[in-house]
């Protein structure tokens, strides 16, 4: 069937077109505008709408450059429905790192926003009207916070059925329950009856090409199952759902040496890395271990480490060994890549 | 950023300057024409002499300042390019008036080709920097309109009159000057430019090299397609006007009379389409597709004229001749679309070389095949020409549905947001 005009503000968007589009931003003191860059691509046929935003902290570049690769890859002509991409949600956020919005709040939980509101309940607000509303799926690229490099995986609310079946074809080797009630983002777009995936790799502030490929892959493979894109599902990747993931905390300052990789099977006492003097003055050594078997998920990857700070996420399984053969295998799969 | 121009009469009143700017431009350039006879007896001139003094030698020098002249209106501004323009037609006309010999004529012509190649370009400005960008479309066809009036006039009306009046055509070049004199005080008085603005800020750019400028922007397809676009589906309208379209009707028994207002016929239905193809196009927002129409009723029209044999069928062909061509208009608005809004000047200067360069270049050759194969084989060459445009717009340009394709199209909300209580 044939698709009919969008309307984003006073834009309107023609079945066949890509349009690049600049949504104003709340105004600064300063006489330099801000925009939020919403790429569309609408295609000629009837068929779901897909928004894929990013940089909602504003240190998230792999969702950044996973957005607009996957819309440089696609064409209009080629597609049913209509893809939405936001490459930055949190310009402010992302031109003022490490602040996150003028008032210090997080983005996220400005949701679902007020015209009348804070600045960020502005943004959100704009964002979520001229947006998201006209989402039928969602997904929200993430990256783990600075320093904490994490193994490409799926968040999403198992009670969504819908959700859930589109995490499984993500072709991330791990699936992983979020709780909504804490994040009012989250819970907007189940107010909003919108399936959610959130998809987190790699670590703030870095390109990390294999982060950004799978990144791209399961995007692509979300709207073959949608119906956007023609063409088989690809179900090579056959993800397990993690039952809880913890981050090990440092008990103790210094140098960290980490002895373990992302995806890695550990068991309950081995050791993680260590932590030592970082001026060489004692034998000062403290190992850190796995308080429970499970799948090494995240890792702090700055070597200066202070009490409290967060180490090593491990993902529990059902079936630990199950777990590992998946993401031996999702591993095996990805090409060699190097984060920037 | 694209400019969120509202309505001004100042800047109507710029607008229309720089159209009166065009109308003698376009006045100048095919003026020529209505005097073929007489000049090439004065002059002793042959048909490919008269062709080469009439569109090669103009459209030569009209052609290789269209880039400059993108670059010296980007650095001057629009009240100078116009001023000096303006000046330069008007005593380059005087010159003309007076010339005795090929050579003089030649140098006249080429300086009015010089100060010519001005027009269209500062008018282009005008409309982007004075008018709503919501009705670009239009305003480009409405400058058209206005423009057109310039051969219309010098066509039918022109012969008209100097036949009744007795005016020779150094008697025409001489009032043209003075014309151009007056033009030059309402310049002084009243073109400004408009620098784009945020709030009280007026908004500056950065100097950049000029290969940055020039070579970046033309390193794209879509620029150079929507050029040839442009020059193929107006060569036809322009080619007949200067040079064989009375001639050849005259030729199929047709009266001298008919066949000047033939050529004024499709002049006008040019202008009428223009701005009625812009509003068109602005309102459904789409360029390819009324350009693809227009690229349509152009070969219709030009087939027609090479095989009909009545005043009625021949009117028809006329009008959709200047139908066709007016999707030239619609062509500038597509080219701008191309480019981010500092290097608008350039990018019609790109579309207005490409198009000068190919009746340049086109002009003597049909000249020559008219001479050695007939009018016939002539006709053949020009459909072949406007076929190119067809195929171009078929399968070569992409719809920009009126959106910028090099700049982000900035939104407005619906509501604006209100202060906080």
């Amino acid at each position: 069937m044939k698709n009919s005009n969008l309307h984003i503000c006073d834009a309107i968007i023609h079945p066949g077109e890509l349009a690049n589009l600049a949504l104003p931003l709340p105004e600064q003191y300063s006489c330099s505008p801000l925009y939020m860059p919403i790429k569309v691509l609408h295609g000629k046929t009837k068929g779901p709408c897909l928004v894929i935003f990013s940089i909602l902290k504003g240190d998230e570049l792999n969702g950044l450059e996973i957005a607009n690769r996957v819309v440089s890859a696609l064409d209009p002509k080629d597609i049913s429905g209509t893809v939405i991409a936001v490459p930055v949600l949190n310009v402010y956020g992302l031109t003022h790192y490490p602040n996150r919005l003028p008032s210090g709040h997080n983005l996220a939980n400005c949701f679902p926003g007020d015209e009348k509101g804070s600045f960020g309940e502005r943004i959100a607000y704009a964002f979520t009207q001229e947006v998201l509303k006209k989402a039928d799926c969602c997904i929200e690229l993430q990256t783990g916070d600075k320093n904490h490099n994490i193994l490409p995986q799926i968040y999403c609310n198992f009670d969504n059925q819908q959700a859930r079946r589109l995490a499984r074809v993500f072709t991330t080797p791990v699936i992983t329950k979020v709780e909504n009630k804490n994040n009012r983002l989250r819970q907007t777009t189940e107010d909003l009856h919108i399936p959610l995936l959130v998809y987190q790799a790699g670590e703030a502030m870095r390109f990390d090409e294999g982060a950004i490929t799978t990144g791209i892959e399961g995007t692509m493979n979300i709207m073959r199952a949608l119906g956007i894109l023609a063409g088989g599902v690809n179900t090579d990747v056959r993800p397990i759902a993690s039952r809880d993931e913890e981050w090990i905390v440092a008990h103790t300052g210094g140098v960290l040496h980490t002895e373990v990789n992302l995806g890695q099977n550990v068991k309950k006492g081995d050791i993680l890395g260590t932590i030592t003097d970082p001026f060489g003055g004692t034998d000062f050594s403290e190992p850190v271990k796995a308080h429970q078997e499970g799948i090494i998920v995240g890792i702090n990857t700055s070597p200066f480490i202070y009490e409290g700070l967060e180490l090593f996420k491990i993902a529990t399984f059902l079936d630990t060994s199950k777990a590992e053969n998946v993401i031996e295998e999702w591993q095996q799969q990805q090409p060699d890549t190097q984060a920037t | 950023m694209q400019k969120n121009i509202q309505f001004t009469p100042v800047g109507f009143l710029v607008w229309i300057i720089c159209a009166i700017y065009f109308l003698y431009e376009l006045f100048l350039r095919t003026v020529i024409g209505t005097f073929q006879h007489p000049i090439m007896y004065d002059l002793h001139l042959s048909t490919v002499k008269f062709s080469l003094l009439s569109s090669t030698t103009y459209l030569l020098i009209y052609a290789a300042m269209q880039i400059p002249v993108g670059i010296i209106v980007d650095n001057f501004g629009l009240k100078k390019s116009v001023l000096f323009g303006v000046s330069v037609c008007a005593l380059s006309s005087f010159g003309f008036s007076l010339a005795n010999d090929y050579t003089s004529a030649i140098f006249f012509r080429m300086l009015t080709g010089f100060g010519s190649s001005f027009g269209f370009i500062c008018l282009l400005v005008a409309v982007y920097d004075w008018m709503p960008h919501r009705y670009i479309g239009l305003f480009l066809g409405l400058s058209q309109f206005i423009g057109v009036m310039g051969p219309m006039i010098a066509a039918g009306p022109l012969t008209e009159i100097t036949e009744v009046g007795g005016i020779s055509w150094r008697e025409v070049f001489v009032w043209l000057s003075i014309f151009g004199g007056i033009l030059v005080l309402l310049v002084l008085l009243f073109v400004r430019n408009n620098p784009e603005k945020s709030g009280a800020y007026i908004i500056l750019h950065r100097a950049q090299p000029m290969s940055a400028r020039v070579f970046n922007n033309f390193m794209r397809w879509q620029p150079w397609l929507i050029g040839i676009f442009s020059a193929t589906v107006y060569f036809a309208i322009e080619y007949l006007s200067e040079n064989e379209g009375k001639s050849f009707l005259i030729l199929k028994g047709f009266s001298t009379q008919f066949s000047s207002y033939m050529i004024t016929l499709s002049w006008f239905a040019f202008a009428l389409s223009s701005p009625l193809l812009g509003f068109i196009s602005d309102h459904i927002l789409r360029r390819r597709l009324v350009m693809l129409w227009s690229a349509i009723g152009y070969l219709i029209g030009l087939t027609l004229i090479a095989f009909a044999a009545t005043k009625i069928t021949i009117i028809a062909a006329f009008m959709l001749l200047g139908f066709g061509a007016s999707a030239q208009s619609l062509a500038f608005a597509n080219m701008a679309e191309q480019f981010k809004p500092q290097y608008l000047p350039l990018a019609l200067a790109l579309n207005n070389a490409l198009v000068t360069v190919t009746i340049a270049i086109n002009a003597p050759i049909l000249g020559l095949v008219v001479e050695h194969l007939g009018y016939d084989a002539s006709f053949v060459a020009i459909i072949g020409i406007a076929l190119v445009a067809l195929a171009i717009i078929t399968f070569g340009i992409k719809e920009t549905f009126c959106k910028s394709q090099a700049d982000f199209t900035y939104l407005r909300q619906q509501t604006k947001p209100v202060a906080a209580h």
